[in-house]
């Protein structure tokens, strides 16, 4: 289906890179809210990833996965944001303690309730931990293909995904106690 | 919960994880930037090709200008400072115009 629109893009139908903005606007929104953190932000991200993405669009390589190109430009333009906003990453590397969930309370929460949960926690994640889960779940993306995205190496996003493993499990475990209270 | 179990929770946990674009008017807002950065491209490129045709009449003219300079005697006229004034005017405006489009090509660079 990419390809068709490609084809169309080529021949002079701008109009037809809407078919980008629908399929791929949730998930590149998602990934620039776990680096920069901000709604605002990560919409001002999305829109000049997209920009840049149809400027460059004569030097995507039509055998490549154009998810993979366009979300590697969607994360480089996040962690320029970041830079341009003076934000730092800043990861302390916090070691959260509890990670022992209650599976049945997880699945007591209704669709909605389980969502902002999850989203809460991936907030309070530093952003390169929050990244590397929602390419790794979200988009089932192998290690392979994050490192793609990224431009980590396959040993630091092993290290990463365990890190951000574990600080899930405890943030949420967090959370719900927090909730309960 | 062994580490299969949790890392399937977390699996199952993380479907969860998508958030929607909460600005409806996103796509049109994309796509007037679009169409604005097409339309500006295509209007540069069409500035350039012309200020290049007019640097090089403008090079040519003040080479011919030069050449008849240096061959005509002009009454009353001290040929040999004249053609000097002629050339350092020449020479100037060419360095000029050379470093404008040196900043000109700078300028575009970015936006490409």
């Amino acid at each position: 289906m990419d390809s068709i629109y490609l084809r169309k893009i080529r021949d002079g139908d701008t109009e037809a890179f809407r078919y980008f903005l629908r399929e791929y606007k949730h998930m590149a929104f998602s990934i620039a809210l776990s680096v920069v953190k901000d709604e605002f932000l990560a919409e001002e991200v999305v829109q000049n990833a997209f920009v840049k993405a149809y400027r460059n669009l004569d030097k995507f390589h039509r055998d490549a996965k154009f998810s993979t190109w366009f979300y590697r430009i969607v994360t480089n333009e996040a962690l320029l944001t970041l830079k341009r906003k003076k934000r730092e990453i800043i990861d302390f590397g916090m070691e959260y303690k509890e990670d022992i969930i209650d599976e049945n309370q997880i699945y007591s929460l209704q669709y909605e309730e389980l969502s902002n949960l999850v989203n809460e926690a991936l907030k309070q994640l530093s952003p390169k931990e929050s990244l590397a889960l929602r390419l790794f779940y979200l988009e089932e993306e192998s290690v392979k293909s994050v490192g793609e995205i990224t431009g980590w190496s396959a040993a630091n996003i092993k290290v990463i995904l365990h890190r951000a493993r574990k600080n899930m499990m405890c943030v949420l475990n967090q959370l719900m106690n927090k909730k309960d209270e | 919960m062994n580490k299969d179990q949790k890392q399937e929770l977390l699996a199952k946990i993380m479907k969860n994880s998508l958030v929607e674009m909460p600005f409806s008017d996103f796509d049109d807002q994309v796509m007037l930037r679009i169409q604005q950065e097409t339309v500006a491209t295509s209007q540069s490129r069409r500035d350039r090709k012309r200020s290049s045709i007019f640097f090089a009449l403008g090079c040519a003219a003040g080479m011919i200008l030069s050449f008849l300079l240096s061959v005509y005697q002009w009454e009353g006229v001290q040929n040999g400072m004249f053609k000097l004034f002629a050339q350092v005017v020449f020479a100037t405006i060419l360095v000029y115009f050379v470093y404008q489009i040196k900043a000109f090509v700078k300028y575009q660079g970015p936006a490409q």
